[in-house]
């Protein structure tokens, strides 16, 4: 507890703010905040967003900006810590007098932001958290361009029949998503009469996962959903190989992480993942080596992608909307059609309407693609 | 039978996670009785020098473990001569002491986020060679080091403080400090040498669990309980029963899975540390006071 206590103090003196001196405009910038996991447990998702949201800013402000004003990116860490996420999304909204807000961060935290950002009316796009809860109900101020868990659950219990899988075994973590995944998941298979003969947890940082492999391989499943993240589903696949659970594993966005590689070596191989970005589509490809040049690493996952399309939404939404305030952002962000996200499959586009606030639009094979663990990569399916 | 002899193994290989860190946390504890919270810093040091010595350097193993300790045992030395040992000489009151390790091991986690970055940084085992098969069981070679270093260690620290000199130097100082001064032990000397001792273990115990759970800039707080953990339950007595509660707290942890439910792993791990301080507050092996 009181190391969460210095912890506070400490990231309230090292929050950033990242701001643009723009000579070249006359009119004053527009501001964006931007709430995410920079630094803390989940910073392989915050920081990649954020990249992509700034490389974004810098090609619009390159431009010229949004009818001549520029935007100007006002970054905040929660540390994946909800109390964090609430005092900053506060602070943002007050002292920086932004007009809309980004978050690239856990659920819990975007959670715990959506609270303030609806009670303050404050136009929020949500770049990374997948939870349904997000968006349901529909809430006036609250946008999503990610593809969520339903999506996700929905395309892995298609490959599921089109692989003809009867009997299913769940590895998911003890959290919130694999909570979100198996409420989701269970209806599904349900439909599809695929029976699930094995359902286990996993805790994060897991040291060893040999009980719930043998309790999978004793229930002798079609294949094996793991619901999680990288590090832990490498675990497991080791044991997999270890104990010779040999049957088809398939994965959620979470394991698309170096570490899930990294840690895995040859036992993930043929492994399948979903995720929300491919390399085979000609913007995504243009995109990601853009986003190379720019920040200096390799555009592996959904995540700079995500921050991109983000500031893509909220921009296209600025240059229509009819006043550059806070309601005149969330008008008129209901009002986008038809972006070319560089997220998604071949063809994906975001679109939001009065009803309709999860953005990403098409066939659920185009929202979420199918990734293999090939040699140390993820190749696409 | 067999699915519970693989549960043993298997439980045996976390709970020598667990006990390792816990037994360099009854190390300096005995000592100095300052509980170092900055411990999970030294196995996330070793983790990452793990990360650095093996994947980016290829260092052969013979070279890049006696590395990773020497440098734990020099951050260990830093450690006490730049946190500890100023608030001790100075006379400051044990819960400064323990906000100071606190205080410290966000500035360790945190520069180490600056210096080598936040992502998680997984490598490959380094002892290779396929997975070892009795009949029906099996271990990965991994796993196998990290249950027979363990054990060497706890032998090895059970016969350093038990035979030689210095090492029951390091137990007379623990039991009454002002007499052992009398007698002609350099107090200070100890102290300090029980940091790098902690910190040199706990470095060698971060490189060999690094290819299990990955290695991090924040891993260090996480791993840590699971250490003090495995302290509590086993005994503050001697270091070596810390190493007995990390194979009760691992084995208790995985046979549940195994057998009632893996939903509950964390639940269950935190109320058996309740149940036995209820039942034996000073743990399973602890001497009663």
């Amino acid at each position: 507890m009181s190391r969460k206590m210095l912890k506070v103090g400490l990231a309230a003196t090292v929050a950033t703010v990242l701001g643009w001196a723009a000579p070249a405009f006359a009119q004053e910038a527009i501001k964006i905040g931007f709430l995410g996991a920079i630094s803390g447990p989940a910073a392989d998702l915050g920081r990649p967003s954020r990249d992509g949201a700034l490389l974004k800013i810098e090609e619009i402000n390159k431009a010229g900006g949004i009818n001549g004003r520029p935007l100007e990116l006002v970054v905040y860490d929660d540390e994946s810590n909800p109390a964090k996420a609430v005092a900053n999304v506060r602070r943002m909204a007050e002292s920086d007098d932004v007009v809309a807000v980004i978050s690239g961060t856990t659920t819990g935290s975007t959670l715990a932001a959506l609270k303030i950002t609806q009670e303050i009316e404050l136009p929020h796009v949500v770049v990374v958290a997948q939870a349904p809860v997000v968006t349901r109900p529909v809430n006036p101020w609250t946008f999503r361009v990610t593809g969520n868990f339903d999506h996700e659950i929905t395309r892995i219990a298609a490959f599921l029949k089109s692989e003809g899988v009867k009997k299913l075994a769940l590895l998911k973590d003890s959290g919130t998503v694999g909570q979100e995944a198996y409420a989701s998941l269970k209806p599904q298979l349900d439909e599809l009469g695929i029976e699930l003969v094995a359902n286990e947890d996993v805790v994060i940082n897991a040291t060893d996962v040999t009980a719930q492999t043998l309790n999978i391989r004793r229930a002798e499943p079609d294949a094996v959903v793991y619901y999680g993240y990288g590090a832990e589903a490498a675990l497991f696949a080791k044991t997999m190989q270890q104990v010779g659970l040999d049957v088809k594993a398939i994965g959620n966005r979470g394991l698309a992480m170096p570490v899930f590689l990294e840690t895995g070596g040859d036992a993930v191989d043929g492994f399948v993942i979903t995720d929300n970005f491919t390399a085979t589509k000609q913007v995504a490809a243009d995109f990601a080596a853009r986003f190379k040049e720019a920040k200096g690493y390799e555009v592996i996952n959904a995540f700079p992608g995500l921050g991109y399309d983000g500031i893509g939404v909220l921009a296209q939404a600025l240059s229509k909307a009819e006043t550059v305030d806070r309601p005149g952002v969330r008008d008129a962000l209901e009002k986008v059609e038809g972006y070319e996200a560089v997220t998604g499959g071949n063809g994906m586009q975001i679109s939001f309407s009065a009803e309709k606030h999860d953005g990403p639009t098409g066939d659920i094979e185009q929202i979420v693609v199918m990734r293999k663990a090939e040699g140390g990569k993820y190749v696409d399916q | 039978m067999s699915d519970f002899l693989q549960l043993l193994i298997a439980g045996a290989t976390t709970g020598s996670i667990y006990g390792l860190i816990g037994l360099t946390f009854t190390l300096t504890y005995n000592a100095t009785k300052l509980p170092n919270l900055a411990l999970g810093e030294f196995v996330m040091i070793g983790a990452m020098l793990a990360v650095l010595t093996f994947s980016v350097w290829k260092l052969p193993m013979v070279v890049a473990f006696p590395f990773i300790i020497l440098a734990g045992g020099a951050c260990g030395v830093l450690f006490d001569r730049l946190v500890t040992a100023p608030m001790r000489n100075a006379g400051m009151p044990m819960t400064s002491q323990i906000m100071a390790t606190i205080a410290a091991a966000i500035v360790i986690s945190s520069g180490m986020a600056q210096i080598a970055g936040v992502r998680q940084l997984g490598l490959p085992a380094q002892f290779q060679g396929g997975v070892i098969r009795m009949g029906e069981l099996s271990i990965l070679p991994q796993n196998l080091a990290v249950i027979v270093i363990t054990a060497l260690i706890g032998v090895g620290l059970w016969l350093f403080l038990s035979k030689t000199r210095f090492g029951l130097s390091i137990v007379a100082t623990g039991y009454n400090p002002t007499a052992a001064r009398l007698v002609g032990i350099k107090v200070s000397h100890v102290f300090l040498a029980t940091f790098a001792l902690s910190a040199a273990i706990a470095a060698l115990a971060g490189a060999i669990v690094a290819p299990i759970i990955s290695a991090s800039a924040y891993m260090g707080l996480n791993i840590a309980i699971k250490g003090f953990i495995a302290a509590v339950v086993g005994g503050m007595g001697r270091p070596i029963f810390a190493l007995v509660g990390g194979l009760v707290v691992g084995i208790c942890e995985t046979m549940m899975s195994g057998y009632v439910s893996s939903a509950f792993n964390e639940v269950i791990t935190l109320g058996l540390m309740l149940a036995v301080l209820m039942a034996r507050p000073t743990g399973l092996l602890g001497e009663r006071t």
